[in-house]
């Protein structure tokens, strides 16, 4: 159906009694269709850049377009932006169908064509009993229902979502989010979603944005995300369990851990000290490497995460559900794939002699 | 439970005294309407009237017209509260949802306005009323009573309950200003104006003195002025007392009636100062 681009070029919001900007210069580019979702920490500006292109904040400085041209200045009610909110946002005095109809009854819509798109989309979304319901009357997931079919009516070009699952519980939360994606499949929507769950990021995401302090740290795919994340802070943010960290020295090409050499590398870098990350499935059991001493196992089914310490460092595995291994029993590990970060947490992009 | 009650007994019968200390003139209002002069000034004190004289409200209304004071009353207290919870929605609008400069110093002076003894004001006003040209007439009654300082504090209270996110949502559904007053604030906020349409019109129609020197000729009266007009006309008679009584009978009964059908909203009003959203 209908989507748009959205442009956004040195966008900066800066509050005036603040002493840091909220965002600094972003720029990204979300192409027509896609399914753009911001992560990052409480406080990181995502839910300020998303209404910053509502239009329901003001932009301190930078461009933001939309099908080419800048709307800094359009007010809200005229960017035809529809906007699912985290508290659903609901009219309390409205019931279902007049929550679902309110946009289409403000742009002077002929009454039956609101009544068919309101129908068409209860129906979608399974509200068809309960349109004369009040939102008060309504369970937390056909709230949010309804906040997504007030959005789907309006047929808007862009969808904004801001956290609209973190209301819900787990299993309603997979639900929704399997119904959300079939819903951008069917109607190619431009849609940017901001979230703090990092499941949501990278199940649901075309291209991710990682934002800390109002700064972009990368943006891509959720397996560049995963696999080569840019610095430091993206290798921690995502991924559960947390990706281990370590300081490590370099003596050419060869990783030492406390004495211990751990891996060869293949590319030539310059010998030193480093951080290492290792996601928890890329370590291997072995006869010799690290001795782990195992300090406590976690079953989840398919999978066991073996939590376990050598000297002051931490370390996480993850292997096969059916293995077991004795709490205070020790093991031997090393990394088959790692990321080298440098002193200002950046990731060199190395890769490991035979990988 | 017993003891409860034993606790409680001072305090009950104290009220019930009270009770019937502020009801007494009422009732002895009503019966006075349907009593003759004599047994108004009776002693001792007859109670029920031996033949309920109900001339004495035909006689009222020959001696004066109150059935047009109690219209233009009700009719200028009506526009005038209208106009009052309009412009204060509109100002509770802009006080809330705006950001300009001097917002706070706005807020504070209204808030001021109201801590001035209305009587300070009675000599300006009168000079701009007269200067417009609307000496004795309703119009003028209406134009000086039509912002209220206390249904905009009270509003703008109520709209401060609203959730911002439900107003952004209105914003991106397409909703203009006057949209979001008046379909989604206003409507969430009915409880309170529905209280502050009450209060201010009990207070506009008991307005005594400031219309009194508005209005000069009878056709404008409100009830307030004619009664007191009456009294001091009659009043000096005897045998006139119990058409004062009909009288102020009649004056009372929109608003008995009034309350006795909105009574659960009169308590609300009092009980929540209507600051519940």
């Amino acid at each position: 159906m209908n989507a748009t681009k959205i442009e956004i070029e040195q966008l900066t919001k800066q509050y005036e009694n603040a002493a840091t900007p909220v965002i600094e210069n972003l720029n990204m580019t979300i192409q027509e269709g896609e399914f753009i979702v911001i992560v990052g920490p409480s406080g990181c500006g995502k839910s300020t850049t998303m209404r910053m292109i509502a239009g329901i904040e003001t932009i301190t400085s930078g461009f933001l377009k939309i099908d080419g041209h800048i709307v800094n200045h359009l007010p809200a009610k005229d960017r035809d932006i529809a906007m699912v909110f985290q508290s659903y946002a609901l009219y309390p005095h409205m019931t279902v169908f007049d929550n679902m109809a309110f946009g289409l009854k403000i742009r002077k819509h002929k009454k039956e064509v609101i009544q068919n798109k309101v129908h068409e989309a209860a129906e979608l979304l399974g509200l068809m009993p309960y349109l004369k319901r009040k939102p008060k009357d309504l369970s937390g997931g056909q709230r949010q229902r309804v906040a997504l079919g007030r959005a789907i009516v309006r047929n808007s070009p862009i969808f904004l979502m801001d956290e609209p699952l973190s209301n819900l519980d787990a299993k309603l939360r997979n639900q929704m989010r399997v119904e959300l994606l079939n819903l951008h499949r069917s109607l190619k929507t431009t849609t940017i979603y901001v979230t703090h769950d990092q499941t949501e990021a990278m199940t649901m995401a075309d291209r991710i944005i990682v934002l800390k302090d109002g700064q972009v740290q990368q943006i891509g795919t959720p397996e560049e995300i995963y696999r080569q994340p840019a610095n430091l802070f993206v290798g921690t943010f995502l991924g559960s369990p947390q990706m281990n960290t370590m300081p490590i020295t370099l003596k050419k090409r060869t990783v030492y851990l406390n004495e211990i050499a751990i891996a060869q590398l293949a590319n030539d870098i310059n010998s030193g000290r480093y951080q290492i990350g290792v996601r928890p499935e890329d370590w291997l059991i072995v006869e010799t490497g690290i001795p782990l001493t195992i300090t406590h196992t976690e079953l989840l089914g398919a999978d066991l995460h073996i939590h376990g310490n050598f000297e002051h460092h931490t370390i996480i595995l993850r292997c096969d559900g059916k293995s077991t291994y004795t709490i205070g029993g020790v093991i031997h590990i090393m990394p088959k794939h790692l990321q080298l970060f440098n002193e200002q947490e950046q990731n060199i992009y190395v890769k490991l002699l035979g990988e | 439970m017993k003891q409860f009650v034993l606790k409680s007994m001072p305090r009950t019968i104290i009220v019930m005294l009270l009770s019937v200390v502020m009801i007494f003139p009422l009732i002895w209002m009503l019966l006075s309407a349907l009593k003759t002069a004599d047994e108004i000034f009776a002693i001792p004190l007859t109670w029920l009237p031996a033949i309920p004289q109900w001339d004495n409200f035909a006689n009222a209304l020959k001696l004066a017209p109150f059935g047009l004071y109690i219209w233009n009353s009700i009719f200028t207290a009506i526009i005038i509260v209208f106009f009052q919870v309009l412009f204060a929605a509109m100002l509770a609008y802009a006080l809330t949802q705006f950001t300009f400069k001097g917002k706070k110093l706005l807020f504070q002076s209204i808030l001021l306005t109201y801590m001035l003894p209305a009587a300070a004001t009675y000599v300006p006003s009168y000079v701009i009323i007269s200067k417009m040209g609307l000496l004795d007439s309703l119009a003028g009654i209406i134009i000086s009573n039509s912002i209220s300082v206390f249904a905009i504090f009270i509003l703008r209270q109520a709209f401060m309950q609203i959730p911002t996110e439900l107003l952004d949502a209105a914003r991106s559904d397409g909703a203009s200003d006057f949209v979001i007053l008046t379909k989604i604030m206003m409507p969430m906020s009915k409880s309170t104006i529905f209280t502050v349409v009450l209060i201010s019109f009990v207070q506009m129609y008991n307005n005594y003195l400031w219309p009194s020197l508005i209005v000069k000729s009878e056709e404008n009266f409100l009830i307030t002025v004619g009664l007191n007009r009456f009294f001091t006309t009659q009043g000096t008679f005897a045998e006139q007392w119990p058409l004062i009584m009909a009288a102020n009978v009649m004056t009372v009964a929109p608003l008995l009636l009034l309350f006795l059908i909105l009574q659960k909203w009169f308590m609300k009003g009092i009980s929540d100062n209507g600051l519940k959203g």
